[in-house]
C-alpha cells in the first residue's frame, strides 16, 4: 500500500488544520541568511521531508521551529496561533520534539532515567524518585515502539537502532506531537531502518507529525508523504511525494540538471590478484576471512555495525595484528607491523570518522594532503614547503576541492571537501590497494557524485579498491563483488549480476539462501 | 592564515617585550644598561633551555612536571661524580645521560603503560627529588674547575656564555619543529592523536622521543645551572617546571596541545623573566615573583583559549 | 584576522598599564648620599628569618641606612646568587647575607667585591675569601658551654651523653660537636658522648633513632638536640616514659617549642635572639662600608647591644640565649 493511501485511511473525516506552521521563517547571521522566507505547513500525521544539500538551511530552519535559535524574520504557528519561543523548553510544551542525528544520550544511565531526565520524575509520596513507577512508566512506552526490552539496561548495553528508539520514548514521555529526526538512519543499517520506519508508521497513525531531514532520498520516497526541498535556505519546492521523482528531486536540490546519480560505467577485465587473506582471524572480531581483490576491480563489503566488516579492513590496514590465518600481497605472504609498515606496501584505509580518524582540522589543508606521504616531500627528513604546495593546489584542482588557499584550515570546509581532502591524503603516496570505510558518509550530493567518480577513475588506473558502506545503493552500484559479514564471518561472495538488495539484506543478518 | 596568526602573536610578543624593558627603564633610572640586561639574563636560561623541551611536549599533547626534579638529580649527578674524581667533562657527560634516563623514563611510563601524564611525572618529580637528596645525602659540591663554572659565569663581551648555547638551541628547536617530518609528528599527535595514528604516525614513537629529549635537554640545562651557581646540591630546582610550564603557555603554546611555537616560548618566556627581573630591581622581594608568574600563567592560559575559539569561530 | 590583532593589542596595552602600576608604586631606590644595604637571609616567609629582617631593619632607623631585605623563597642557593647578581647591577654598597653553600656563593661574592660593594657575612659563612668579615650569632664554644650547662642543671654530672643532630657533616652541626666534645673533657670529665645520631633534620627519622636508641642504651643520662628536631627527641623520650628522668638541652624556637616549655615536658632551650643577630649583621655592615671596622681593634659598636667582640675576622654577637617558659612569650619567631 502507498503511503498517502493508508495516510488517508486514518486522516480522512479529520478537519486538515495545520498543527504547526512555518511563516516566512530566517535567520540571519551578520550579512548572511542561514535561512529566508522558509514557509510550510506540518499537519497531525504527516511525514515530510526535509531535503536539501549541506548548507542549504535544513538544520537552521529546523532549529527556529524547535526553539533552538530565535528566528529574525518570520514567525512559528502552532494549531494557528503564533508563538515565540525563548528556548527548546517552550517548544517541548508546544509538542515539539528533536531526535538529532548525533546520540543524545547518556550511555552510563539506565534507559529510564534516560527517558525522564529534564523531565518531573515520578515520585514517592515521601518526594523520591519513585524508581519502580519510573521503569514501568518507560517500559510501558517502550513497549508502544514494539520495543520489550528491560527498562533499567545501561544504555550503552543497546544497539544504535534501540538507542534511538529510546531517544523516542523520551519525546513521547514528554508529549510530543512532532518530531524533528535527522538523518536517524545514519548508524543503522537496512534492517534496522526498516525496523524504526515501522514504528514511525505506527506514531503517524497515531496523529504524530514527522519532520525527516535526510540526505537518502530512498527513504524520502518509500517513508515520506510529502517532501520540502530547501536551496540556498529557501524553499525551492514543496509538494506531494508523488509529484516527484528521483531525478526531479535531485534536480531541486542542487539547481541544475544532473545525470543519474549513481551511472555506472562498464569496466575492464580486472588484473592479477593484489591482495588476498587466507582464513584471517582475529579473535572475537571476525574468523576465517577468505578474500580477494584485483586489479582494477571494487570489492564491497557489506554487513551490519559490528558484524566485523571494519574489523577486518583495520587488520589489513595494519593497525590491528590478526591472530590467525595470512595476508598475501602480490602474491607474497606479509605481516603487517603498523599502518606506517600498510602505507610502505601500498595499502592506504580512508578511515570512516573523517573528523576524529581522518584529518586534522584545525591544520592547513595542504598540511593534512600530505601528511600520510610525507616522505615523499621530504629530504633529510626536512619538509619541503613549496613542493607540498605545489602538491596540494594539483590535487585542489584534481579532486575539485573548493579553498581560497590550500593554507585554510581544513576544518573550515564544508564536508564533502573535507572528504576529497581525505581522499587526496590517502591517494598521495600512490597506493595499489584502496580502503574506503564510509567515503560518502555525510556529504552532499554534488559531492557524492564527484567521489563516485573519482573512485571509478582509481580503478580505471589498475588500483584494488576495497569498499565499506552502509549505503546499500552504493555498495551495489560501485562493486564488482560484494562480501556479506554476519558476525565477523563472510556469509557469501556475491558476483555482480547476481546483486539485488533482498539477496543481500538477507546476507547481511544470516539468513543465506540456499546454505 | 594560520600562520599569520601564529606570526602575529609572536610579534605582539616581542613588542610586547619591548615596551616592558622601555617601560621599566623609564620608571627606574640605572636599569638600562646593555651589560646588565644581558647579565640579567643569566638565570634565564636554564628554565630556557627546558620550555624548548616543554614547548615539545605540550604541544604533542603531554606535560612534564618533573623538570625542576630531574634537574637537581643531573646537578648532583655531575657534583658527586666529580667529587669522587670523575673528570669534569665525563661527569658532564653522565649528567645528560641521567637527563636522557629520566626523560626516557617518563616516555616510557607514559607510552608503554599508557599512564597519564601529569600523574607520571608527578611520580617521577617525587622519585628524582627523593634520589638526588638520598644521594647528596644534604650535602654539597661547591668546587668546579674554573672552564666549567665559565659555562654558567663567563661572558664573551657583554653576552652571558650560555646564551650562545641557548641561542643555537633556540635555531635548532625552531627548526625540529617547525621544518622537519619529526616536528609535523609532534604537531599532529597533540591535535589529533588517532588522525595521526591512522597516518603511519605512532603517537607511542613520538612521545617516547619528546619526553626523551625533553630529559636530554634537562641534562644540558643541568650542565649550565650548575656551572652558573657554581654547586650541586639535592634541593636545587623547586619549582622550576612551574617557571618553565608559565613560559611555554604565556608564549603560546595551548595546554590541550596541537599549536605553539618555539619563538612565542621563548618571546613569553623574556616577558615574564624581564618582569620578574625588573620588580626585584625594584626591590620586591622574592614572593612576587611566583605571584606574577602565576598570573602570567593564567593569563596565558585564558588569552590561548580566547584566540582559539576566535579561531575557531571564524572557521 | 582584524580581531584578532586588536585583541592582542588591547591585551599588550592592559600589561603595560598593569605593569606601571606595579613599578610606579615602588619607591625608586638610592639617592645617591643614603647607604644601600643588600641584607640577604637564606629563604623569606619562616619566622626565624623574619625576625632578622626585624633586627635588620631596626638598624637600618637607627643607622638612616637602606636595608633591602631579601632571600629566595626555596633555600636555593640559586636564588641567592640571584639575588647577589641582582644587588651588583643596583650598585648597592654592602652586602650582608646569610650563605646558603660556603663555595658556591663565592664567584658571585667576588665579582661583587669587584665591582667595589663591601661584604659581610651572618648567621652562617662563606668562603672567607668572598667577604671581609662573618657576624656569627654565637661562638661553638659558648654553645656546647651553654648545653652541657643546662644538662647540668637538670642534675646530670656523670655518665653517658647521647647528641642528636640535624646533619652528620654540615660545618656548624660538627663544630658544636666538637666543642662539646671538648668542653666535657676540661670540665665535667665524667661525662661523655657516647653517640652522635644523624637524623637529617627529619622529624619522623629522629624521632625513631631516638627511640631504638634508648631502647638500647637505657642508662644513657641525658640527650643534647643540635638543630630543629627537638619536638620528634621529646616524643620519642615521651613514648618510653623517660620524660623528666633524662636530662634534654638543645636548640628550640619559641614558636615550636614554646608549648613544652609551658606545660613544663621542657624545662628550657638554647638559641640565640635572631632580631639581635639581624641587628648586629646591619651595624658590622655599617662599620666595614663606612671604613669604620677595625679587626684589630678587637670589637666592634652595635647599638643597643653595645660592643660585640672580634677574634680574626669573626664578630661574635654574644653568649647563647637561655629560653624559659618566663621569658618565651617575648618572642615570636
Amino acid at each position: 500500500m502507498r503511503w498517502e493511501d493508508e495516510l488517508a485511511d486514518h486522516i480522512e473525516g479529520v478537519p486538515r488544520r495545520p498543527a504547526f506552521a512555518l511563516r516566512g521563517v530566517g535567520k540571519q547571521y551578520g550579512q548572511f541568511f542561514a535561512c529566508r522566507n522558509v514557509e510550510f505547513e506540518i499537519f497531525p500525521g504527516d511525514a515530510i521531508g526535509l531535503t536539501g544539500e549541506n548548507g542549504a538551511g535544513k538544520s537552521t530552519s529546523m532549529k527556529c521551529l524547535a526553539g533552538w535559535v530565535a528566528p529574525t524574520e518570520g514567525h512559528i504557528e502552532c494549531d494557528g496561533k503564533v508563538v515565540s519561543f525563548s528556548g527548546p523548553r517552550d517548544a517541548e510544551r508546544q509538542g515539539i520534539a528533536v531526535i538529532p542525528q548525533e546520540l543524545d544520550l547518556f550511555p552510563e544511565l539506565p534507559i529510564y532515567e534516560n527517558i525522564f531526565i529534564g523531565s518531573r520524575w515520578p515520585r514517592s509520596r515521601l518526594g523520591f524518585h519513585n524508581r519502580t513507577a519510573m521503569k514501568r512508566h518507560a517500559e510501558e512506552i517502550l513497549r508502544s515502539l514494539g520495543a520489550n526490552f528491560d527498562a533499567s539496561l545501561l544504555v550503552k548495553a543497546l544497539s544504535p537502532a534501540d538507542q534511538k528508539l529510546v531517544e523516542i520514548a523520551r519525546a513521547l514521555s514528554r508529549k510530543a506531537r512532532l518530531l524533528i529526526m535527522d538523518e536517524p538512519t545514519a548508524a543503522l543499517t537496512e534492517l534496522e531502518s526498516g525496523r524504526l520506519f515501522g514504528v514511525i508508521k505506527q506514531l503517524q497513525k497515531q496523529g504524530t507529525a514527522i519532520v525527516h531531514i535526510t540526505h537518502r532520498l530512498d527513504e524520502v520516497f518509500e517513508h515520506c508523504n510529502r517532501i520540502v526541498v530547501l536551496r540556498d535556505g529557501s524553499v525551492v519546492s514543496a509538494g506531494k511525494t508523488s509529484d516527484f521523482d528521483t531525478k526531479s528531486l535531485i534536480q531541486h536540490m542542487v539547481g541544475r540538471p544532473v545525470s543519474r546519480l549513481y551511472e555506472r560505467k562498464s569496466r575492464q577485465v580486472a588484473g592479477e590478484i593484489v591482495l588476498e587473506t587466507i582464513d584471517l582471524s582475529r579473535k572475537g572480531l571476525f574468523k576465517d576471512v577468505s578474500l580477494q581483490v584485483r586489479r582494477g576491480e571494487i570489492l564491497g563489503l557489506a554487513g551490519l555495525i559490528g558484524a566485523g566488516r571494519t574489523d577486518f579492513a583495520l587488520s589489513i590496514a595494519g593497525l590491528h595484528r590478526p591472530d590467525g590465518g595470512a595476508i598475501r600481497l602480490h602474491g607474497e605472504k606479509v605481516r603487517l607491523a603498523s599502518i606506517a609498515h600498510a602505507l610502505k606496501l601500498g595499502i592506504a584505509y580512508l578511515p570512516e570518522e573523517r573528523r576524529t580518524q581522518g584529518l586534522h582540522l584545525s591544520y592547513p589543508a595542504s598540511w593534512n594532503m600530505t601528511f600520510a606521504a610525507l616522505r615523499l616531500f621530504s629530504r633529510y627528513g626536512i619538509v619541503n614547503r613549496e613542493s607540498e604546495r605545489t602538491f596540494s593546489r594539483e590535487q585542489a584542482q584534481r579532486f575539485r576541492i573548493k579553498m581560497e588557499s590550500p593554507d585554510v584550515a581544513v576544518g573550515s570546509l564544508s564536508g564533502g571537501n573535507q572528504q576529497k581532502v581525505l581522499l587526496a591524503k590517502i591517494l598521495a603516496g600512490n597506493p595499489d590497494l584502496i580502503i574506503l570505510d564510509e567515503p560518502t558518509r555525510g556529504v552532499d550530493i554534488g559531492a557524492k557524485s564527484e567521489i563516485y567518480a573519482l573512485i571509478e577513475k582509481l580503478v580505471e588506473n589498475g588500483r584494488a579498491i576495497i569498499l565499506i558502506s552502509s549505503d546499500m545503493e552504493e555498495v551495489i552500484c560501485l562493486s564488482d563483488h560484494i562480501a556479506t559479514f554476519y558476525q565477523g564471518q563472510v556469509t557469501k561472495i556475491f558476483d555482480q549480476q547476481d546483486f539485488s538488495p533482498l539477496a543481500i539484506g538477507h546476507a547481511v543478518s544470516g539468513q543465506v539462501e540456499g546454505a | 592564515m594560520l600562520r599569520r596568526i601564529v606570526f602575529r602573536r609572536d610579534a605582539a610578543l616581542a613588542v610586547l617585550f619591548l615596551l616592558e624593558i622601555a617601560l621599566i627603564s623609564a620608571l627606574m633610572p640605572g636599569y638600562f644598561d646593555i651589560n646588565g640586561i644581558f647579565y640579567a639574563s643569566q638565570g634565564f636560561f636554564e628554565g630556557g633551555i627546558i620550555a624548548l623541551g616543554m614547548t615539545l611536549v605540550i604541544i604533542s599533547g603531554g606535560i612534564d612536571i618533573s623538570v625542576g626534579s630531574l634537574l637537581a638529580l643531573v646537578v648532583v649527578t655531575i657534583g658527586f661524580s666529580y667529587d669522587a674524581g670523575v673528570p669534569m667533562p665525563v661527569a658532564m657527560v653522565l649528567g645528560v645521560l641521567v637527563g636522557i634516563a629520566g626523560g626516557a623514563l617518563n616516555g616510557a611510563l607514559i607510552t608503554q603503560l599508557r599512564l597519564n601524564p601529569l600523574v607520571v611525572t608527578l611520580g617521577t618529580l617525587a622519585l628524582f627529588r627523593g634520589i638526588a637528596l638520598a644521594v647528596s645525602n644534604a650535602k654539597a659540591v661547591s668546587s668546579f674547575p674554573e672552564w666549567f663554572q665559565f659555562i654558567g659565569q663567563g661572558t664573551l663581551g657583554p653576552l652571558p656564555f650560555q646564551m650562545i648555547i641557548f641561542v643555537i638551541m633556540v635555531i635548532s628547536f625552531t627548526f625540529l619543529l617547525g621544518a622537519t617530518v619529526f616536528g609535523r609528528h609532534v604537531y599532529s599527535v597533540g591535535a589529533n592523536e588517532q588522525a595521526s595514528r591512522f597516518s603511519g604516525v605512532s603517537p607511542e614513537r613520538i612521545r617516547l622521543a619528546v619526553y626523551t629529549l625533553q630529559g636530554a635537554l634537562v641534562g644540558i640545562a643541568g650542565n649550565v645551572y650548575c656551572a652558573r651557581i657554581s654547586s650541586a646540591r639535592g634541593n636545587e630546582g623547586f619549582g622550576l617546571e612551574f617557571l618553565v610550564i608559565t613560559m611555554v603557555i604565556f608564549g603560546g603554546t595551548r595546554i590541550a596541545g596541537g599549536s605553539g611555537t618555539i619563538l612565542g616560548t621563548v618571546i613569553g618566556g623574556l616577558v615574564l623573566w624581564y618582569l620578574q627581573d625588573g620588580l626585584s630591581f625594584a626591590g620586591f622581594t622574592s614572593d612576587w615573583g611566583l605571584l606574577i608568574t602565576g598570573t602570567f600563567l593564567i593569563a596565558g592560559v585564558l588569552t590561548n583559549e580566547a584566540l582559539n575559539r576566535l579561531h575557531g569561530a571564524r572557521s | 584576522m582584524k580581531t584578532v590583532v586588536k585583541n592582542m593589542t588591547r591585551r599588550t596595552a592592559m600589561m603595560t598599564i598593569a605593569a606601571a602600576c606595579l613599578l610606579s608604586s615602588v619607591s625608586i631606590s638610592a639617592a645617591a648620599d643614603k647607604i644601600v644595604m643588600a641584607v640577604i637571609p637564606k629563604l623569606i616567609g619562616i619566622p626565624y628569618f623574619t625576625s632578622t629582617g626585624v633586627g635588620a631593619q631596626e638598624a637600618a632607623k637607627e643607622l638612616g641606612v637602606e636595608v633591602d631585605y631579601n632571600g629566595p623563597t626555596d633555600a636555593s642557593v640559586e636564588g641567592q646568587v640571584n639575588i647577589i647578581n641582582q644587588a651588583i647591577r643596583r650598585k648597592v654598597n654592602v652586602i650582608a647575607i646569610a650563605g646558603l653553600d660556603a663555595n658556591a656563593l663565592a664567584p658571585s661574592l667576588k665579582r661583587a667585591q669587584q665591582a667595589g660593594i663591601k661584604v659581610v657575612t651572618w648567621d652562617s659563612d662563606v668562603d672567607p675569601s668572598a667577604r671581609t668579615v662573618f657576624v656569627e650569632a654565637v661562638s661553638f664554644e659558648g654553645m656546647a658551654k651553654s648545653l652541657i650547662d643546662s644538662i647540668v642543671k637538670d642534675g646530670v654530672t656523670e655518665g653517658p651523653l647521647v647528641v642528636l643532630t640535624g646533619s652528620a657533616t654540615a660545618a656548624n652541626q660538627l663544630g658544636y660537636i666538637k666543642a662539646i666534645k671538648a668542653y666535657l673533657a676540661s670540665s665535667y670529665p665524667k661525662m661523655s658522648v657516647a653517640a652522635v645520631l644523624a637524623g637529617d633534620e627529619d622529624a619522623v627519622k629522629s624521632k625513631n633513632l631516638v627511640s631504638s636508641y634508648f631502647q638500647g642504651n637505657p642508662d644513657t643520662k641525658g640527650i643534647v638536640v643540635i638543630g630543629a628536631t627537638m619536638t620528634a627527641a621529646l616524643e620519642a623520650l615521651k613514648d618510653k616514659g623517660l620524660i623528666g628522668k633524662v636530662a634534654v638541652a638543645g636548640h628550640g624556637l619559641p614558636s615550636v617549642n614554646g608549648g613544652q616549655l609551658k606545660d613544663g615536658t621542657l624545662s628550657r632551650f638554647i638559641l640565640w635572639n635572631p632580631v639581635d643577630l639581624g641587628y648586629a649583621a646591619v651595624y658590622v655592615a655599617y662599620a666595614v662600608a663606612t671604613g669604620k671596622f677595625d679587626a684589630a681593634s678587637g670589637v666592634v659598636p652595635a647599638g643597643r647591644i653595645g660592643e660585640m667582640k672580634v677574634k680574626g675576622d669573626t664578630a661574635t654577637l654574644a653568649d647563647p640565649f637561655v629560653f624559659t617558659k618566663e621569658n618565651v612569650d617575648k618572642f615570636n619567631f
